[in-house]
């Protein structure tokens, strides 16, 4: 599985590229980790965001083999216990990216 | 016969000698408050940090009736003996301050133009909470509008290589820019839809950087030190066209993190709403400098430059405001927005060279069609000293110009003395006399019951 994590939007726009991760290239139980916080992000981007303008939003794009390309979308509503930012936070900890 | 005449006189004497007690004159409540402002941002000289007065009343928070200031330990900053809510700069009591005033302002230039309160989103079927604004909501390089918090928040954050923060709430570009989008999604709730497609997104950012220039063009030291600055040329460099000054030097961009000044056209754009945005933004700040070159030089002998700037600077913000309310609920385009200007122009009687730079500026960007070819324009053989010049034909309905990217998603990737207190002067005498505590809610109480009137939609 293979994941690309991206931050765009905010007052400034634009994208920002934060993460490739192939859990292929990660140890087993940090790739087993990773895939429990997509499957957990997964429940939680299903809700729809507030209407709102300038937030930045975190685009996470999943591929499997054997299956369709799919994109996750959290966006940061300035929340301190968003659980969806949480997880984003987890899983680009997993890959070793520096927190946002 | 004489006593009967001294009972008489007496009697006369004795009535008019009722005491009649003298008027002490009532000392008016001081309603306002004084406000130390960063009048760009904390890198931007001039015009630099002026006090501004705030004419309306303002409670400790600061707060009124339709906007609290929210910062945790700190809050509610106390105003003053006279009521000001003045404090060292950069301290967290002068950006509350600070944050406070520059959305107070923005709404007031905003209502003052539709000359009735402006509702916020949520403020329906008399709905009146107001919208919070956090000027230190945490650290991350962003500020933004949520209609679901019912709030503005600001961060802050150190750039690489610097060692003092930048607080976007210190930026009256970026707080009156957010305070746009609040400002629009109260008027046009259906246009932050992410259904909508990109132009819809442009208008909801454009509107917001607008509201940063028009907001400082509604305030007299501003308009002062802009014309000042470009000796009256609005496409010289300027602070009014840079927007978000010190934020923009942070991220690598010298002349602001965007700039209205730009000649960018909707083929030359993506999708991104802050990207796309900048067509309109750019549009509309020709338009301001066109109309402001024509009617610096038409009323040269009777009025200031600055206050020419001022007086044009309101009246096209009026169109814009006008236009918006006419256009469609949801999905509105650039030339939706553009007509419906041309349209409003027309009907208060603007000169028809009004409508030759609305027209000219916005086919030039890719916006509109124009039925002939706009040669003098682009020879520059415009007469601008002719009010009733025009290219073709006074037209007040414009072809939309289609692109590729209409239909597309939108891409979204891309803040002595007790006795002046206002409870003590504007709270309910027979409470106060009774020795109740007049609570903030009692002060506001006439204020909140009118606004459940007009919000009674």
């Amino acid at each position: 599985m293979t994941v690309l994590i991206r931050r765009s939007g905010g007052f400034r726009g634009g994208e920002t590229p934060l993460a490739a991760i192939d859990t292929a290239e990660l140890p087993m139980n940090i790739a087993q980790q990773l895939r429990e916080r997509i499957a957990r992000l997964t429940a939680l981007s299903a809700r729809e965001p507030s209407p709102g303008a300038d937030r930045l939003q975190y685009e996470i794009e999943i591929t499997e083999p054997g299956q369709e390309r799919r994109r996750l979308t959290v966006v940061d509503e300035g929340k301190e216990d968003d659980p969806g930012l949480r997880e984003v936070i987890g899983i680009l900890q997993l890959a070793g990216v520096k927190p946002l | 016969m004489l006593h009967s005449k001294l009972l008489q006189r007496t009697g006369r004497a004795a009535t008019a000698a009722i005491p009649t007690p003298t008027p002490i004159p009532i000392p008016l409540p001081i309603v306002g408050s004084r406000f130390l402002i960063w009048k760009q941002d904390p890198s931007v000289h001039p015009p630099g940090v002026r006090l501004s007065y705030v004419p309306s009343l303002v409670l400790d928070g600061p707060k009124d009736v339709r906007i609290t200031t929210e910062l945790p330990n700190v809050t509610p900053v106390h105003a003053n003996a006279s009521r000001d809510f003045v404090f060292p700069p950069g301290t967290p009591e002068a950006d509350c301050a600070h944050t406070f005033a520059v959305v107070r302002e923005t709404l007031t230039m905003y209502e003052r133009i539709r000359g009735a309160a402006i509702p916020w989103a949520w403020n329906i079927g008399g709905n009146t909470d107001p919208l919070a604004v956090f000027p230190r909501a945490g650290v991350t390089e962003n500020a933004f509008y949520s209609r679901g918090l019912k709030a503005l928040k600001f961060f802050y954050f150190t750039p690489a290589n610097a060692t003092q923060p930048i607080l976007t709430c210190r930026s009256l570009d970026v707080v009156a820019h957010e305070c746009g989008h609040a400002v629009l999604d109260g008027m046009k709730p259906g246009w932050l839809g992410a259904a909508n497609p990109p132009q819809t997104g442009g208008l909801h950012e454009a509107f917001g950087d607008l509201t940063a220039i028009f907001l400082a063009c509604s305030q007299l030291d501003q308009v002062e030190a802009a014309v000042a600055q470009t000796k009256a040329n609005l496409h010289d460099r300027n602070f009014l066209a840079a927007l978000a000054e010190q934020f923009g030097a942070a991220e690598g961009f010298p002349e602001g993190l965007r700039n209205a000044d730009n000649d960018l056209k909707l083929s030359q754009v993506g999708n991104e709403v802050h990207s796309i945005s900048q067509v309109f933004t750019g549009g509309i700040y020709d338009v301001l400098a066109d109309i402001f070159a024509f009617e610096k030089n038409r009323q040269a002998a009777v009025k200031d430059p600055a206050r020419v700037l001022l007086e044009v600077a309101s009246n096209l913000c009026r169109l814009l405001v006008e236009a918006i309310k006419d256009a469609p609920p949801a999905a509105a385009t650039y030339a939706d927005v553009v007509n419906r200007m041309l349209d409003r122009s027309s009907k208060q009687g603007d000169p028809v060279i009004y409508r030759t730079f609305l027209r000219n500026r916005f086919t030039y960007r890719e916006v509109v069609v124009s039925p002939v070819p706009l040669t003098a324009m682009s020879e520059g053989r415009m007469n601008l000293a002719d009010p009733n010049y025009v290219e073709g034909q006074d037209l007040l309905k414009m072809e939309a110009r289609k692109h590729p990217a209409d239909q597309a998603p939108q891409d979204r990737s891309g803040c002595c003395g007790t006795m002046q207190l206002p409870e003590y002067t504007l709270g309910d005498q027979k409470k106060l006399e009774k020795g109740a505590v007049i609570a903030d809610e009692d002060v506001i109480a006439a204020e909140i019951s009118e606004l459940k009137k007009m919000f009674a939609r």
